[in-house]
């Protein structure tokens, strides 16, 4: 049940991920190029993928799958053939065996063109159709080669068909020609079936098999399906590990594509059903990415495990793009590099046309985004988002400010502050807080959603320092009398913890008194007694005890959480171990 | 999501948007796009159809001579202006050397202007490599080569042929021959291709010990015998919010000097505190011309990092003087660097020199520093006339955005450049008449196409685009199988 739940979340995925042009033009461009055989079979492919149709309804992927099966063997039946034995070899159990693998795993098939590492396992529903196509062809072609000019026409038939079938209509040719030549069973399979769907010698094996025993057929497309299935079941080993993640997280990246902010905060809260101790990098991410945009940070940054020890706007490679970060972020021109690079790792999808066009039309340069949209467009399902976009762009008061209003606050407010920075930003990956150490080292003109960003940065990174100079400001977050958000609170704390007793006084002299609740001193005072007792060793008992009591601390995080600081003290104390025992 | 109806007109209002900026650049109700009106024209160019815009219905356009001969385009029902072909080809042959009226109209809004047809045609064909606004990585790009007196397109390589993450680049024809070319393979199957009429076809690794590194930038020697290349140690960085986007620097380079006759590389410059790049010839093969700064480096960095390091802190330092120097032929020896365009003490920074084939005029691209300028807004194309030592900004070709590669046509009366001045961001090709008499260019225009939307519909850049007075003889089977091949070894000259 795993497996066929899993089967929705991927059609979804693989569906948004598919560009193909349902327009004359896609079609000309994809379907008719001749240096590219095939290409009909990969629109057709590309079509179904993107056409989402298992989104609503799982089991239709085995109707599908059942009828292409049936249409299949329907073909291969009516073969005029005067062995009567054909017909009750193709009921022999190895027959149903193999229609066994084609129930099974036809369906699969069905789910999309392709998998998420599309070098990998490539094609599979393409490789369905044209096993369909193949069937059909191969059935008129065998009643056709026998009639008077019938193997030239077959021939001509499928020098013409090479270009929209590829090798498919090739093999059936061959498999006809060879059928009518030897005329009767050659005993003996053939061993050359190693690699399908490729290769000149496996068209000529298969057409020999097929001419030998027609039942063999069976084998031929049976072993098609069998290393079909084979790509899928490879397919399931993903990284993250059970299929349960791999929905989980495709769930999160409809989410964060729709904007749902709530919807990624329940889910990335609900890891701990799925089993696993701790959430994903990706899961992470982006609930991180979703108090942002419901301006809630820092308030229970540290109430979520988090790991990473940095703000991130990277996610896991299987699933989300760095890119989708950095444009919710507002961070428009990393975001641009990261599509770029992920266009010409993966290929093109039509939400890269979708986020180049957004970049562009916040960034003003409308022709550009014009030409995304257009693009767009032309993608099936997608006319309407285009339309509107569109429509933004000749009509300033639709500009969508629900879908892009924080990102175009965001973005003007890193605009502002990089007129102040001349040399090109090098970034060796897309880590915010190296942005917000080098060049937004004040708060006073930030935003209030951007002041409580950049604060998260600081406490992610553990920069107290920094975190301190901007003291001044913090009531921008929360104005008096209400206190500091409670991580704030805590990282002050802690800081004036370190102070000797006059500077102390003095530090805190100059914070208003309702900033900081009795609450965070109380606690850092428990909790370097528990530190004091357990020392630099930690049992497992003793890590669940502390990660209990204050997990949700910036105590326990900048202590024994945060990889930067781990390093530091490692390097320092390299018996030391941290609260996960390492 | 929801979305909201539009408010005028459909979508086909709603797209035409952008050209309703070029209509009130018009000052008219109506415009055409792509911008031919004003332009001078070959007589051998493809038919330059183009959009009505705003677009819709009952447009209508035609091109009228002096005489009363005219001849109409077919206008389809969003506005799309096609030229007949074989009528577009007989009136600019019947009318060459005239001025000619180019009519656009919808309903009562009328536009007019006069285009003039040049006396003779233009360089048959264009060379490009198509690759997208590329970042860090690639995948699927290609040397095409389009007929310019149609529509016709075709590969001439593309690396899928071979392997995707194999890049190919600086295609290159020695004086518009379709006989003499090169271009170089990197990563997969890395070389040099070159075909020469003299000297055969073959593929050679140019880098020999104590280079840095195989040629980059190549100019033929006229002459068929000789190629200068670059050699560039080149990285990538990227601007947080500049509108540049890129910024593209060489951490060194030098220049050599190849022999198609003895398959040998002389080093011709290797300082290290000097980069020196973007060679090209005068049309006698007697002058070298090419780029030079001096390096910002204080102290010479040990390794490629704290290269790269010292550079970006000082990119905006970097600035490139024109420099030439004298060639023996006979002796392969050059002259000492003589400044053309002391660029740095303006404060400019000059690339791509380009000599025009009577000698007198050169054009380079400058901007205010670095040398990669295509990712440069500021760049433009100047103008130097080498004989009476003055220079100026081409003002009748420059954009608000960037112009960069250009070419001189065979016989000096043409020029194309490359162009982001659309978007920003996708180069396109532009070619402009050029009055060697006067030193003047006329109106740019775009490359042709046959439906104008396939300018959008590319999501490819039009790169390096050179003229050729011919098709290249060779398929892209048979390219295919030259870069197939493996490279053979250069050796240092002694």
């Amino acid at each position: 049940m795993e497996t066929l739940l899993a089967i929705r979340a991927v059609a979804w995925k693989l569906a948004d991920q598919t560009l193909v042009f349902a327009d004359w033009d896609g079609f000309r461009e994809m379907a008719l190029p001749g240096d590219r055989p095939a290409g009909l079979l990969r629109w057709c492919a590309r079509m179904a993928t993107s056409l989402g149709l298992f989104d609503a309804t799982w089991w239709m992927p085995y109707v599908l799958g059942a009828l292409a099966l049936g249409v299949s063997l329907h073909l291969l039946m009516r073969s005029p053939t005067r062995d009567v034995s054909v017909r009750r070899r193709l009921t022999s159990l190895f027959a149903w065996c193999v229609l066994g693998f084609l129930v099974a795993f036809a369906p699969l098939a069905f789910i999309g063109d392709f998998l998420w590492d599309e070098k990998e396992h490539s094609a599979p529903l393409f490789n369905l159709f044209g096993l369909v196509v193949s069937c059909g062809l191969f059935a008129a072609f065998r009643s056709w080669i026998r009639r008077p000019w019938g193997l030239v026409s077959v021939c001509a038939l499928c020098a013409v068909l090479f270009v929209p079938f590829g090798a498919y209509a090739l093999l059936a040719g061959l498999a006809s020609a060879v059928c009518a030549w030897r005329g009767s069973v050659i005993p003996g399979a053939c061993g050359a079936l190693r690699s399908p769907f490729r290769g000149w010698h496996w068209l000529a094996s298969a057409a020999f098999l097929l001419a030998a025993f027609p039942a063999s057929c069976a084998w031929i497309y049976g072993d098609m399906a069998c290393h079909i299935a084979w790509r899928y079941a490879q397919g399931f080993r993903l990284p993250c590990g059970p299929v349960g993640t791999l929905r989980h997280s495709f769930e999160m990246e409809r989410c964060v594509r729709a904007r749902d902010w709530r919807g990624v905060m329940a889910l990335a809260d609900a890891y701990k059903g799925s089993g696993r101790d701790f959430p994903l990098r990706m899961e992470i991410a982006f609930r991180i990415l979703a108090q942002f945009h419901l301006e809630t940070l820092p308030d229970d940054l540290f109430r979520y495990p988090i790991r990473t020890g940095h703000f991130s706007t990277d996610a896991d490679q299987q699933s989300m793009d760095g890119y989708q970060l950095l444009f919710e972020y507002g961070l428009l021109q990393p975001a641009r590099r990261s599509i770029y690079e992920r266009v010409f790792t993966a290929g093109w999808e039509p939400a890269h046309h979708l986020y180049l066009g957004d970049i562009a039309l916040l960034c003003g340069e409308r022709l550009l985004a014009y030409r995304n949209y257009r693009q767009l467009r032309r993608c099936p399902f997608r006319r309407a988002l285009a339309d509107a976009r569109l429509a933004a762009l000749a009509d300033a008061t639709l500009f969508p400010q629900e879908e892009l209003g924080m990102v175009a606050a965001a973005h003007s407010v890193w605009l502002e502050m990089g007129k102040a920075v001349d040399a090109p930003f090098f970034s060796t990956g897309n880590r915010i807080e190296l942005i917000a150490y080098n060049y937004f080292r004040t708060l006073r003109k930030a935003p209030e959603f951007m002041a409580r960003m950049l604060i998260s940065v600081l406490l992610l990174d553990g920069d107290v320092p920094v975190l301190v100079q901007n003291v001044p400001w913090l009531d921008r977050i929360t104005p008096p009398p209400k206190p500091w958000p409670l991580p704030v609170q805590e990282a002050i704390a802690a800081y004036a913890s370190t102070l000797d007793d006059t500077k102390q006084a003095e530090f805190l002299s100059r914070i208003r008194p309702t900033a900081l609740s009795p609450q965070a001193t109380m606690r850092l005072d428990a909790f370097k007694r528990v530190a004091r007792i357990l020392g630099d060793s930690l049992s497992q008992k003793d890590k669940d005890r502390v990660r209990r009591d204050f997990g949700d601390s910036f105590f326990f995080y900048d202590c024994w959480v945060n990889p930067s600081v781990q390093r530091a003290r490692s390097a320092q104390n390299p018996d030391r171990l941290d609260a996960e025992g390492r | 999501m929801k979305v909201e109806k539009l408010k005028v007109g459909g979508i086909k209002s709603v797209l035409a948007l952008a050209f309703a900026l070029a209509a009130f650049a018009a000052q008219a109700a109506i415009a055409v796009w792509p911008d031919y009106v004003g332009i001078t024209v070959p007589t051998n160019i493809a038919p330059l159809n183009f959009k009505i815009v705003p677009e819709g219905p009952d447009a209508a356009a035609a091109l009228t001579a002096a005489d009363g001969d005219r001849i109409d385009a077919a206008v389809d029902g969003v506005g799309n202006a096609r030229w007949h072909a074989a009528g577009w080809r007989r009136f600019l042959a019947a009318h060459a050397g005239e001025s000619v009226v180019l009519t656009a109209s919808r309903g009562e809004d009328r536009l007019t202007g006069t285009n003039f047809v040049a006396r003779l045609g233009m360089d048959t064909h264009l060379t490009y490599r198509l690759i997208a606004p590329s970042y860090t990585l690639y995948d699927e790009l290609g040397i095409y080569e389009r007929d310019l007196t149609s529509f016709d397109e075709r590969p001439l390589f593309r690396n899928v042929q071979l392997a995707t993450k194999m890049c190919i680049n600086c295609h290159t024809h020695n004086r518009a021959d379709p006989d003499q070319y090169l271009f170089h393979a990197r990563a997969a199957f890395p070389g040099t291709m070159i075909v020469s009429k003299k000297w055969g076809e073959r593929k050679v690794d140019l880098k020999t010990s104590g280079s840095l590194g195989a040629g980059v930038y190549p100019a033929w020697h006229p002459g068929g015998d000789f190629i200068v290349f670059s050699m560039n140690e080149t990285r990538q960085t990227f601007y947080f919010s500049n509108p540049d986007k890129i910024e593209v620097v060489d951490l060194r380079s030098d220049l050599m000097l190849y022999s198609l006759a003895d398959n040998t590389v002389a080093i011709i410059e290797d300082d290290p505190y000097l980069f020196e790049t973007f060679p090209t010839w005068s049309p006698d093969g007697k002058c070298l011309f090419s780029s030079r700064a001096r390096t910002p480096f204080t102290t010479m960095p040990t390794n490629e990092t704290e290269r790269f390091s010292q550079y970006v802190g000082q990119y905006e330092k970097v600035r490139y003087d024109l420099v030439v120097r004298a060639f023996d032929a006979n002796t392969r020896r050059f002259s000492e660097p003589r400044i053309v365009f002391d660029a740095q003490k303006q404060g400019l920074s000059a690339t791509f020199p380009r000599v025009s084939p009577d000698g007198r005029w050169l054009v380079a691209t400058v901007g205010p520093y670095g040398n990669f300028h295509v990712w440069h807004n500021d760049a433009d194309l100047w103008l130097f006339d080498l004989a009476e030592r003055k220079m100026r900004r081409l003002s009748e070709l420059n954009s608000p955005k960037s112009e960069s590669y250009h070419t001189f046509s065979s016989d000096g009366h043409w020029m194309v450049f490359s162009s982001r001045r659309e978007d920003g961001t996708y180069t396109r090709p532009y070619f402009a008449h050029f009055d060697a008499e006067k030193g003047r260019f006329d109106k740019p225009f775009l490359l042709p196409v046959e439906n104008p939307d396939d300018h959008f519909r590319r999501m490819f850049s039009y790169n390096v685009p050179e003229f050729s007075n011919g098709p290249v003889k060779k398929s892209a089977r048979e390219m295919r199988k030259l870069v197939a091949r493996q490279a053979v070894p250069a050796q240092r000259a002694p």
